[in-house]
């Protein structure tokens, strides 16, 4: 009795009247395409529709989000041209939000430091150290040369030292960006005018920029 | 919420797409002025939709392991697949083709790259193979929608593009194409579709059987599917109508199947299979049923406005013809019903006992859209005569034909057929240059006038695109929007005939659009107090 109360008339339309509520996909679309090829003209006209949009629909959408655009923040997934964005301009103000999002997400991560790598003029991975609470105040790589140094007359500030061993400023004329991160924090560190292959800036001590520069957990990538 | 035909994620990612911004203008304007524009065309999102759906990409990746091989090969003068395709976005053919010219004049081992009139050429041995310049763009959006939900991708196309023998690129398209085959088989639900399908089949079989499909129909079939799943709104059951109908005659004009059904490979779905559907669905309706959303956009043809008034037609092409009726009641009773499931949504239902148009009004503000989009013709012509480009006189015949009355656009065309011929030698229009047409506007008074007539409509439009001559884009943009907006005027107008001539042709009793408005008003305020529980006085 139930076996022909199945509510579905479609006579054969597709040759199996079942594959709507089980099978997989590929099974699905295996039976539609044997069974009639105005189904799957049809469905991937519909399919179609859903891609494409229409303006007054969109509009809705954009209305929609305007109003929970906090939400938006945390929750939109950040493209790869954005994560490539943010890593070439960390500093705009949409590079500084995506990063939030790249933050709490591992596979956004992965992707961000793999554009990092390939971006990087230099890098210097976690280093080897005795305990994870010593602050590591040095790094020396072949191309470059990372110095910490506390401020005698300010005990709240340090001083970052970077020194290129290429000396070509011309190549630096933007600046150079020192990137770090760890296992899921990063920071970036502008350093606006190089000078000599030289260029310096100030960290407050009790900044996060600080404790992951002087952390031997985190990867240094020089852009 | 239930995933309908396409998951709400790959939605996403399509929408992500589309708004994918372009990075290479960003550093000129530094972080004073944001400047967005976007890295992709809505064209070029809308092929790869096309492909996607039909599982046609095939070609598409390996032309893309073709592309990458290169690049991979040989990064001390690409930089690698991060620089060329993302931080120096090298995809469109200008670019693609001053880029190329360095791997082309080094001295490389293998792939050794030339180019050529189409592209790209990579020649491996006697054998060579071609990527268009124009295909960039489209093959990075491929890569950049795998790039975002397969992961490490880039590092397989690097892993794979190693080797120097052409082997490693067809090895690569299809790990590519499996792998964008397994993601997209949980993105792609189509089995409330189909079932919808099978639901107006029956229906149709019952109720229509072996004739051609009405106003009528749509309507009692609306009426009828009160109970079925997804048909609370009218503009469904009419959109559903007109693909089923779309569906039926894309069988009946297309190719059959040259080879067996059962021939599937490990991919799941033959690559014939996904070919001729490809081909039925977009190349045999000559892609006039992607909505030409670019309008909106740079050059501003259309605003938002005046486009929402064809965007039913554009959805649905050619097939809404048929139903000219029901475009009517969709435009009147289907805004009315949005309106009412909006209100229920927010909480704040006001009793409206009628729609906000009657249909005499909607065909006066169709009025009205129609004079404002003839204005944007004349200016895109008048665009085009500034810039000595020959299509201006085309554009502009176009603009006069939807001004005018008939006779009159008759006029202008026998007009020019005369200064045509007066040109005294063997000229057709393909062989019209600019000058001639200057010629005629020295020797025409009236073609002069028009052409002023152009001017002025071009020197009252503010839009982007419009401007002034520093605000000008390339030709090839004007003439294609002018094709759309007149292929827009031409079903209005085919609709619009369609309701007078159903007028006309009832002269059993009086009827007017007063009483046909009437007579559906009762129709729909039933159905809806049916099927969003409305009181009504």
């Amino acid at each position: 009795m139930s076996n022909t109360d199945s509510g579905n008339t479609g006579k054969g339309i597709t040759g199996n009247g079942d594959d709507t509520n089980n099978g997989s996909n590929s099974h699905n679309r295996r039976a539609q395409l044997l069974g009639s090829k105005q189904a799957s003209i049809f469905t991937v006209k519909q399919q179609y529709r859903q891609l494409t949009g229409r303006v007054v629909e969109q509009e809705q959408k954009n209305a929609a989000k305007e109003n929970m655009r906090p939400a938006k923040t945390t929750s939109k997934a950040v493209s790869f041209a954005e994560l490539v964005q943010c890593a070439c301009f960390p500093l705009t103000k949409k590079s500084v939000m995506v990063k939030k999002t790249i933050e709490n997400n591992l596979a956004l991560l992965t992707q961000y430091e793999w554009i990092l790598r390939k971006m990087s003029i230099a890098l210097s991975l976690e280093q080897v150290a005795a305990s994870t609470e010593i602050k590591l105040l040095s790094r020396t790589t072949e191309q470059f040369d990372l110095q910490i140094k506390r401020d005698k007359s300010n005990s709240k500030q340090a001083q970052v030292l970077l020194r290129l061993n290429n000396v070509d400023d011309a190549a630096y004329a933007k600046g150079v960006f020192l990137h770090c991160v760890a296992e899921e924090k990063f920071e970036v560190i502008h350093f606006a005018n190089v000078l000599d292959g030289q260029a310096q800036i100030i960290v407050e001590e009790e900044s996060a920029t600080f404790s992951l520069l002087t952390s031997a957990n985190t990867k240094l990538y020089l852009c | 919420m239930i995933d309908y035909g396409v998951s709400a994620s790959l939605q996403a990612e399509f929408e992500m797409l589309r708004e994918t911004q372009s990075i290479g203008l960003q550093e000129d304007c530094a972080s004073k002025q944001y400047n967005s524009i976007k890295k992709y065309s809505a064209k070029t999102i809308d092929k790869l939709a096309q492909y996607i759906l039909c599982r046609n990409y095939g070609k598409a990746c390996l032309e893309l392991a073709y592309l990458c091989w290169p690049i991979v090969r040989h990064q001390e003068y690409s930089k690698g697949l991060l620089d060329f395709f993302w931080i120096d976005e090298t995809i469109s053919p200008r670019k693609f083709r001053e880029r190329m010219q360095e791997l082309a004049q080094a001295e490389l081992s293998a792939p050794v790259v030339s180019i050529n009139e189409i592209g790209l050429v990579l020649s491996t041995g006697p054998q060579s193979f071609v990527i268009s310049a124009t295909r960039v763009s489209l093959l990075s959006a491929l890569l950049e929608l795998m790039v975002s939900n397969i992961s490490g991708v880039l590092e397989d196309i690097e892993a794979h593009l190693s080797s120097p023998d052409s082997k490693c690129v067809k090895q690569l398209a299809s790990h590519l194409q499996k792998k964008l085959y397994a993601y997209l088989k949980d993105h792609l639900p189509t089995a409330n579709i189909q079932q919808k399908y099978r639901y107006i089949h029956q229906w149709v079989n019952n109720n229509a059987h072996l004739r051609k499909l009405n106003d009528d129909d749509v309507l009692n079939f609306w009426v009828s599917a009160i109970d079925e799943e997804g048909y609370v709104k009218f503009e469904t059951a009419l959109v559903d109508i007109v693909d089923y109908q779309f569906a039926e005659e894309q069988v009946k004009v297309g190719r059959e199947l040259s080879t067996s059904l059962v021939d599937f490979d490990d991919r799941g779905i033959d690559s014939t299979e996904s070919t001729w559907l490809y081909e039925s669905v977009f190349e045999l309706s000559a892609n006039e049923i992607t909505p030409p959303i670019w309008l909106t956009e740079q050059p501003k043809f259309l605003n938002k406005k005046e486009y929402a008034v064809v965007s039913l037609v554009y959805d649905l092409g050619s097939g809404a013809l048929q139903f000219p009726m029901s475009h009517l009641r969709v435009e009147v009773f289907g805004q009315w019903q949005n309106l009412i499931i909006q209100q229920i949504r927010n909480k704040t239902l006001k009793v409206v006992d009628k729609p906000t148009l009657d249909y005499e009004l909607y065909l006066q503000n169709l009025e009205v859209w129609r004079k404002n989009v003839v204005n944007t013709l004349l200016a895109c012509a008048s665009i085009l005569y500034e810039g000595k480009n020959v299509q201006c006189i085309s554009v502009l015949a176009n603009a006069l034909e939807y001004a005018l009355e008939t006779p009159e656009s008759d006029a202008f065309q026998q007009m020019l057929k005369r200064l045509i011929e007066a040109g005294g030698s063997d000229k057709t229009d393909a062989t019209i240059q600019f000058s001639d047409i200057r010629r005629w506007v020295l020797q025409s008074q009236t073609l002069n006038g028009f052409f002023t007539l152009a001017k002025k409509a071009l020197a009252k439009n503010n839009r982007v695109g419009f401007k002034d001559a520093n605000d000008y884009l390339e030709p090839a943009l004007y003439e294609e929007g002018a094709q759309e907006m007149a292929r827009a005027l031409d079903m209005m107008k085919q609709i619009t005939k369609a309701i007078k001539l159903k007028l006309d042709s009832d002269t059993t009793e009086e009827v007017s659009l007063h009483s046909i408005f009437d007579a559906d008003l009762f129709i729909f305020k039933s159905e809806l107090v049916k099927r969003h529980g409305l009181k009504y006085e």
